[in-house]
């Protein structure tokens, strides 16, 4: 089975069943679909967004129930995020949590802590986009002058949860970009964290050279079972898959590690 | 025009322009640092100083004087600084605040507002400030992290944010808050490890192949090197690293003009 880890919703006309015409053309099995961030921008590809919480998210994956599955996105530090996450963890398409840090929040802050703990009974993985991110609000918030905040996730907060919660599986995305060096690190001292590469640029395509101009194994040796492709809407998805699959070879991943990568680890996370 | 963007530290304004002279550069920018900051002992630039030397040689040096990101006047120090034809402010986040502190947002409006380049001294800062038993001062460094302009370079898309010394040792912080944002630039040039780690990293690490510095956001400083020619030579070699090919023009005329809107 062939999975993309992460692909963002779009609140764009027909952006489903594109979608699936997509997965259909290069043989993509099934996807993993996540909210976005309303009223943001992504200017890389030319797109605003105004709907994409999670309520989109699920109705999207109604459309294709054997095709996708999706994720819960919103701060756990708010005083509702407990309520928003029940209302909907038993939506049968829901499979994960996503956590935005750059919004605004820590995602070691303890107020979080609740809802990692319903995450570890229902066997719910987090995946957390951590570093650098190339989007910006227009809407309300930019209007009370807030904005994006790269800074405030970083890969050594996954520690501290990963630590807290063992049998929480934590996904760094983007090799959190640009903190890759201590994402290797958490990863490699946490078996309950894993690694995505998806996205384009320098998210994904510095990790290979990045990795081995530091020594590969003989700097931080990254346990190539527990990394997860996925196309972030960056690229067409043959090219996404063509390039990680290419990194993951110059990272050293046998054949059976780039299968976990493109569908096993997504399999077995993700319940599909 | 050539231009050196960031020069912090001088003894005789008629020697810096002799020194601007041998070096070719046809202007400087002056920056001052905060109260009491020392290097070996000794004192270094205060706003008074750069602005006294930029009234000296107004056609060679421009001042950038140092505001206190926290400070109640600190709108009014930077109309100030904009009255007295400043193209630029320096904050140091070592003065006690994140550089996302949003206490700093009416130093930044006025800044916005001004149209002055804002120069960030991201990561470690070599100065020191008078310390002793009973009351012990030091620049906070630990608050000085490039990653947290990105929230303010997105809320001042129209201000030109420049990282002294490529946030040196945050440099993979500081090219990666540059990749991303069109108003985010960085200087190279000074002796020591603040050149030679950041080129030397970026080589080391990938080059563009880990994260693509834009050739448009490279600018020149010599920042505490009294020896211009030497300073300049050392910024040409480090950017040919970063470059290799491209016209040093692009970083001592254009980028810097771009900079600091001349």
């Amino acid at each position: 089975m062939i999975v993309d880890s992460h692909i963002h919703y779009f609140d764009s006309p027909g952006f489903v069943d594109s979608l699936i015409r997509e997965m259909d053309d290069v043989g993509v099995d099934k996807a993993v679909l996540l909210p976005t961030l309303e009223d943001s921008t992504w200017e890389y590809v030319g797109l605003t967004f105004r709907k994409v919480d999670t309520e989109a998210v699920i109705e999207a994956c109604r459309q294709y129930p054997d095709r996708l599955v999706g994720a819960i996105r919103l701060d756990p530090t708010a005083d509702s995020a407990l309520e928003e996450f029940l209302r909907y963890a038993d939506e049968d398409c829901i499979r994960l949590l996503k956590l935005s840090p750059t919004e605004g929040f820590r995602v070691d802050d303890h107020r979080a802590w609740p809802l990692y703990e319903e995450c570890a009974k229902r066997g719910f993985p987090v995946l957390i986009h951590i570093g650098q991110t190339g989007g910006t609000f227009i809407g309300e918030k930019l209007e009370a002058r807030y904005q994006l905040n790269s800074a405030m996730g970083h890969p050594l907060q996954v520690d501290t949860v990963a630590k807290a919660f063992p049998d929480v599986a934590f996904i760094i995305a983007h090799n959190g970009y640009p903190y890759k060096i201590e994402s290797w690190a958490a990863a490699y001292d946490n078996p309950n964290v894993y690694l995505d590469m998806a996205g384009s640029g320098p998210w994904v395509d510095g990790t290979p050279s990045l990795y081995t101009a530091l020594g590969q194994k003989s700097f931080i040796p990254i346990n190539l079972d527990r990394v997860l492709w996925g196309c972030d809407n960056c690229l067409p998805i043959s090219e996404s898959m063509t390039r990680c699959s290419a990194y993951l070879r110059l990272m050293g991943a046998g054949k059976a590690q780039r299968a976990l990568a493109f569908g096993g680890i997504a399999a077995r996370l993700y319940r599909l | 025009m050539k231009i050196d963007v960031y020069c912090g530290a001088f003894e005789n304004t008629g020697v810096l322009v002799e020194q601007m002279d041998a070096a070719g550069l046809d202007k400087l920018v002056l920056a001052a640092w905060p109260q009491d900051a020392r290097q070996n002992g000794k004192p270094l630039p205060q706003n008074a100083d750069v602005l006294a030397a930029a009234r000296l040689y107004p056609d060679r040096l421009l001042a950038c004087p140092h505001v206190h990101g926290l400070a109640s006047d600190g709108p009014q120090q930077v109309a100030r600084a904009a009255g007295e034809g400043c193209a630029a402010i320096v904050l140091f986040p070592q003065d006690g605040y994140a550089p996302d502190d949003r206490r700093l947002m009416p130093v930044l409006d006025a800044a916005a507002e001004h149209k002055l380049a804002v120069f960030v001294q991201a990561g470690i800062a070599t100065y020191t400030l008078l310390t002793g038993p009973g009351h012990r001062r030091a620049p906070e460094n630990g608050l000085a992290y490039p990653m947290r302009l990105d929230p303010m370079c997105r809320l001042y898309p129209d201000t030109n944010f420049l990282i002294l010394n490529m946030g040196y040792p945050l440099m993979v912080e500081a090219w990666s808050v540059c990749h991303n944002a069109a108003n985010i630039y960085l200087s190279l040039g000074e002796p020591g490890v603040r050149t030679t780690a950041p080129t030397q990293g970026y080589c080391g690490m990938g080059h563009a192949a880990f994260i693509p510095v834009p050739e448009s956001k490279l600018v020149f400083g010599s920042g505490l090197d009294a020896d211009l020619p030497a300073a300049l030579a050392r910024f040409s070699q480090a950017a040919e690293r970063f470059f290799p090919g491209a016209d040093t023009g692009i970083f001592l005329e254009q980028n810097p003009a771009a900079l600091l809107r001349l």
